[in-house]
């Protein structure tokens, strides 16, 4: 079943284009990295999904219901962490979660067990009675997940969960993330291309308001994984640099002591060893041979520059 | 629990918790004590400065006094203390970004704003009526007994006044982005209800303010009915504010 559908949407701030004809479409049970550049508009898109931004123009369903700005009643579906977390300080994180919990009507029992559960789960039952005004970062970051997931929502949306914590703190928080994937649909909009790489599933890029990709992370690892070549020489490999470079299946080349890298046109120049003889007819012995697999790093470069 | 009552509790509890209870019941218990002792106290105030040879005739204070010096620190006290203390209902939840925290839950944001204002006038209005009672034993204790009918009335007239103000303030509150803008916009607002309106001769009876301007011949048992416009005008304007505020903040997108 489709989770998240969004045709055609628009947002246009004046005469600025935030969102332009984004389609996008999610399945049940995925974690989507919703990835671009800063500016890019993934916020803004994010903002329309949960309803706090209205749409110029296009449509955007959760779970086969229709998101209406101004009505809240897809908000039932939807867990929502903002990149700013702002809770009412005066309360304490228990205080905070049982509000939240009543806004969501949850029935006086299932309240208690669920808010025991959370606060377990995030690592604040010692903390419970404190005000949140005497949290700590990483503590409202854990807060803002246990409001955010308190009513099992279908569909959960994170904008830059861990970008403001240390490393312990992103630890945390993204193991909490990878035990949350099994039980529901996340989109999770970050800068830390490492964190999509251990999370999600699917990726989508966005730049300058438009949507350039969206796949499985799988298969575009295997189309990027074929283009790039990483070749360790015995020795030196200078003598052979320029030639190398002129071969017309190779894009790019670039030289770190004895490994090279080399962008290949196509997979055919690993397949039918066509590198491998020039490198024999080159005389020029070869320590190791292989196809880089990147990471998200890599092909949100490559994809984000070949789109431009 | 409903969204509404959800709400409402969560009002309650920050009105509490962020002292502007205990703030109100300070300043408007400040005035309804000082109230009736200032108007004891002018005479012999006069009485204990050197005025060169000067005498000053002041008659013997009565309740009257005492209800003069009431009226004035209500309507100047109790109007800064109303706008200054709510003009960042929901101005404030917009710049701190508590609003989107809520407004991304399954909550209306008509409940929204009137949990606001159901809360806060519930507040405003006991504070306000038990200074009232207080004022009224206290001046009966020291001077002789006020008409209970009438004043009576004017304590209604005084609240309907206030809550007038608040509804002014919770409306520029909903449509700012931030508690002073929110605050100025609702005293220029208040003081052309107070002053300017009062001038205009076709509209003054309608003025939320006329008790203010009238209220001797209400406590010296003038005819009720001369009131009653600006009573109904008054709650017709809090109607109507709390409509726009609604219909505001239900189109209103929440800012990053």
């Amino acid at each position: 079943m489709t989770a998240i559908k969004i045709k055609n949407l628009t947002k246009i701030f004046g005469s600025f284009r935030a969102v332009s004809s984004l389609n996008l479409e999610l399945k049940e049970n995925r974690v989507l990295g919703f990835l671009g550049p800063n500016g890019a508009g993934k916020t803004t898109t994010l903002r329309m999904l949960v309803g706090l931004s209205r749409p110029t123009s296009g449509e955007i369903s959760i779970a086969g219901e229709k998101v209406i700005f101004g009505n809240s009643s897809t908000n039932k579906l939807l867990g929502y962490l903002p990149e700013q977390l702002s809770f009412y300080n005066w309360m304490s994180g228990e205080e905070y979660l049982v509000f939240i919990a009543d806004i969501f009507n949850l029935s006086q029992s299932t309240k208690t067990k669920k808010i025991n559960e959370l606060l377990e789960l995030v690592d604040l039952t010692s903390a419970k009675t404190r005000k949140i005004g005497a949290y700590s970062n990483g503590m409202r970051q854990r807060l803002g997940i246990a409001q955010a997931i308190i009513n099992s929502p279908k569909v959960l949306i994170m904008d830059e969960p861990v970008s403001a914590l240390d490393p312990i703190g992103r630890r945390d928080v993204l193991a909490i993330i990878s035990n949350l994937k099994k039980h529901m649909t996340i989109v999770l909009s970050t800068h830390i291309l490492p964190d999509v790489d251990r999370i999600c599933d699917d990726i989508a890029i966005i730049n300058k308001g438009k949507l350039i990709i969206s796949s499985s992370l799988e298969e575009l690892k295997a189309k990027y994984a074929a283009q790039i070549m990483e070749v360790e020489f015995e020795k030196d490999p200078s003598e052979i640099m320029s030639k190398l470079k002129r071969q017309p299946w190779a894009t790019n080349v670039e030289r770190n002591s004895h490994s090279v890298k080399i962008w290949i046109k196509d997979r055919n120049v690993a397949s039918k060893n066509i590198a491998l003889k020039f490198f024999a007819e080159a005389g020029i012995g070869i320590n190791n041979f292989g196809l880089k697999l990147p990471d998200v790093e890599d092909l949100f470069v490559s994809i984000v520059e070949e789109k431009k | 629990m409903s969204g509404f009552m959800t709400l409402l509790k969560k009002e309650s509890m920050e009105i509490i918790r962020s002292k502007k209870l205990l703030l109100l019941c300070v300043i408007f218990g400040f005035v309804a004590i000082s109230s009736p002792v200032i108007a004891k106290a002018i005479p012999s105030i006069f009485k204990n400065i050197n005025t060169n040879g000067i005498i000053f005739n002041i008659p013997e204070p009565t309740w009257k006094d005492a209800i003069d010096q009431l009226v004035k620190n209500m309507s100047q006290f109790g109007l800064i203390v109303i706008i200054f203390m709510f003009a960042g209902s929901i101005s404030d939840e917009k710049s701190r970004k508590t609003l989107e925290m809520v407004m991304t839950k399954p909550v209306s944001r008509t409940d929204f704003v009137l949990a606001k204002f159901v809360a806060s006038s519930f507040y405003i209005s006991i504070v306000f009526l038990a200074s009232a009672v207080v004022f009224y034993f206290y001046t009966n204790s020291l001077f002789e007994s006020l008409n209970f009918a009438n004043y009576t009335y004017l304590t209604l007239f005084l609240l309907v006044f206030l809550l007038t103000i608040f509804c002014v303030t919770l409306f520029f509150s909903t449509i700012s982005k931030s508690q002073i803008m929110s605050a100025g916009l609702s005293f220029v607002i208040s003081i052309l209800f107070t002053t300017v309106v009062g001038y205009i001769k076709s509209i003054s009876d309608y003025s939320p303010s006329y008790v203010i301007s009238n209220y001797k011949d209400l406590m010296a048992g003038g005819n009720l009915h001369l009131f009653l416009p600006s009573f109904f005008a008054s709650l017709i304007i809090i109607v109507l504010l709390l409509l726009l505020s609604v219909i505001s903040f239900s189109r209103q997108e929440v800012e990053r």
